[in-house]
């Protein structure tokens, strides 16, 4: 039987609640400062993706599918050892777009690629313990187009904007223009370019946002649907949904706080998968 | 009507559109090599309601009028010529793919459900909850856990976690004397699972299996290790057979080409499925019916609409293995 992996040593950090975010993205490093300390004690950690590109890793899946984790990012400066134990997670947001790895120019691509798949196998492995469910391809949500998106949007109920898109423009109704633009592809989303407010879903709540009542019903379902806790959502000036976004910008306090609220309120044992 | 879209020349399309032909069933080819004059429009409404055409050399087919679709989707071929063709080209494979994942019609198979191929530990989690072992993998950034695993498995191989440069490969002493090299990106290894290679492809609930004997580590590199690989029909346990039908279900492939090995104790292990299965291939050594019964599924009554049970999810497009 081989040893799961070496335990973390005496004064190592396993946090509870992770973030993982991009360096650039001050919304997160915002709302882990905010964020209460759970029940023990023990407030949201935040780690950027570069540094859990460049940690020690362990993942293994066994044979009956179960899969444990231990991550070991490079210890910074005199601050305690970190350890990030799948069995110790109770919660984890993981909002990274952008991950670099050690190595040179011409493996970037596939290094990428094999990074971001080792991150979709260890986020699946905690089951309901993510703030939104990565699928094979992104570990922050799923890697929808804005279609797709907006076709289960319209399955929640929630209305969407209506859109013609072309191979060439001139197969499109009411279109007009020059011949050379006629074999142009065509989308009035694209095009047009219509103005579009962000609304950000926190558990499928529209948050700070009264103008939208009636919207928390769909909100949910859409929640559901895309297993997404936070969900920002691109709407129209009538409210209608032209795409979404698992790894919306947060700004201002209502939006902090709400994601705050939402780190904090992980119980022990709540949503852990079964060993 | 039945829409087939991707090259033209790519077997397993061809064995399908032969079959819908034979059949005489009302059929469409979008062929990728031949997009000159080939274009679609996509009109989605306010509910999500989505309308729109192909017009393929001056003939016009509503989407309305579609049923199925079987689509081997690739990357667009670069035409000479007029310099818009290839932002049609790429627009139609992007339309195309956009209508997939959301037509009210059965499609083999739509992108979104694809994506769980673009990581194999990840794939294998969803493998195993529908009751098949699994091999036992590490991926680690470790060399002393990777020299653990080996010492506690003996044999292990490698391969990508992703699927991109995907070829397995023995963890041999030339290897392990190179493990530093995993500090740089961790690196997938998996015990070595002895046994009978098994490919099953699924078509709904049909089931066609083929036995492949060759010495090589991975069958499908046979030929380039010098080594030759033999294919013949074969059958499963209705267990088994009920086990593969359930996990192309749930991953929502109506064809899915699963990769099993069965070890000499009697244990099933699946080591992937594989969303776009090149199964020509395997029709072409066994005569197995594989193309026929897409054909029947594809011309099949019944709902065909959107799944959204579990969040989707999307892949590459990736010449079939």
């Amino acid at each position: 039987m081989v040893t799961d992996r070496t335990r973390p040593g005496p004064g190592a950090r396993t946090p509870a609640v992770l973030v993982v975010a991009d360096p650039s993205d001050g919304g997160a490093r915002a709302a882990c400062r905010l964020a209460p300390a759970a029940g023990d004690g023990d407030r949201p950690l935040l780690v950027s993706t570069d540094a859990l590109a460049r940690a020690g890793w362990e993942h293994r899946v066994h044979a009956d599918g179960r899969s444990s984790t231990t991550v070991r990012p490079a210890r910074s400066g005199a601050g305690p050892e970190v350890v990030i134990d799948s069995d110790r997670l109770r919660l984890v947001w993981f909002r990274g777009r952008h991950w670099r790895l050690p190595v040179g120019p011409a493996d970037a691509d596939y290094a990428w690629s094999e990074f971001g798949a080792l991150l979709v196998s260890w986020l699946a492995g905690l089951g309901d313990r993510v703030v939104n469910r990565p699928d094979g391809q992104r570990p922050s949500g799923p890697s929808w187009s804005a279609a797709r998106w907006r076709a289960a949007a319209a399955e929640a109920s929630w209305p969407v904007a209506p859109r013609t898109a072309a191979t060439s423009a001139r197969l499109v109704p009411g279109w007009r223009g020059g011949p050379w633009q006629a074999r142009l592809p065509h989308d009035d989303l694209l095009d047009d370019r219509p103005t579009s407010v962000r609304l950000l879903l926190v558990d499928g709540v529209p948050v700070g946002s009264p103008s939208w009542p009636g919207r928390t019903a769909a909100g949910r379902r859409l929640a559901a649907l895309s297993g997404c806790r936070v969900l920002g959502l691109d709407l129209d000036a009538r409210g209608r949904v032209l795409g979404a976004d698992p790894v919306p910008p947060l700004t201002g306090r209502s939006e902090l706080a709400a994601v705050a609220a939402l780190l904090g309120s992980t119980r022990p044992g709540a949503g852990e998968r079964a060993a | 009507m039945i829409v087939f879209f991707g090259y033209g020349d790519d077997p397993p399309l061809v064995r399908a559109v032969r079959a819908a032909a034979d059949r005489g069933l009302d059929h469409l080819v979008v062929d990728q090599r031949a997009t000159a004059g080939t274009d679609l429009v996509l009109a989605g409404d306010e509910d999500g309601g989505l309308r729109g055409a192909f017009v393929v050399d001056g003939r016009r087919v509503e989407l309305e009028r579609v049923t199925a679709v079987y689509a081997r989707p690739l990357s667009p071929v670069p035409a000479p010529g007029d310099p818009r063709r290839g932002e049609r080209d790429a627009r139609l494979v992007d339309l195309t793919v956009e209508w997939l994942d959301t037509a009210p019609v059965r499609v083999v198979n739509r992108p979104v459900a694809m994506a769980s191929n673009s990581s194999k530990p990840f794939q294998a989690q969803l493998i195993a909850e529908a009751g098949f072992a699994v091999p036992e993998t590490l991926v680690s950034s470790d060399p002393d856990a990777v020299r653990a695993f080996a010492d506690a498995h003996g044999a292990v191989v490698f391969k990508s976690v992703s699927g991109v440069r995907s070829i397995v490969r023995r963890l041999d002493r030339g290897y392990l004397d190179r493990l530093d090299r995993v500090r740089n990106l961790p690196t997938q290894f998996q015990a070595l699972v002895p046994g009978v290679d098994i490919r099953v492809h699924v078509v709904g609930e049909r089931v066609f299996a083929t036995a492949v004997e060759t010495a090589a580590t991975d069958y499908r590199y046979a030929g380039r290790d010098g080594e030759e690989a033999v294919l013949t029909a074969t059958a499963l346990p209705p267990e088994v057979a009920e086990r593969c039908v359930r996990l192309a279900a749930a991953l929502d492939l109506p064809l899915a080409g699963l990769d099993l090995r069965r070890t000499p104790d009697g244990v099933w292990v699946c080591f992937e499925v594989n969303p776009m299965p090149g199964y020509s291939f395997f029709e072409s050594h066994t005569g197995q019916p594989i193309s026929e019964s897409l054909v029947d599924h594809l011309a099949g009554a019944g709902e065909g609409g959107t799944r959204w049970s579990s969040p989707a999810r999307t892949a590459p497009t990736s010449r079939a293995s």
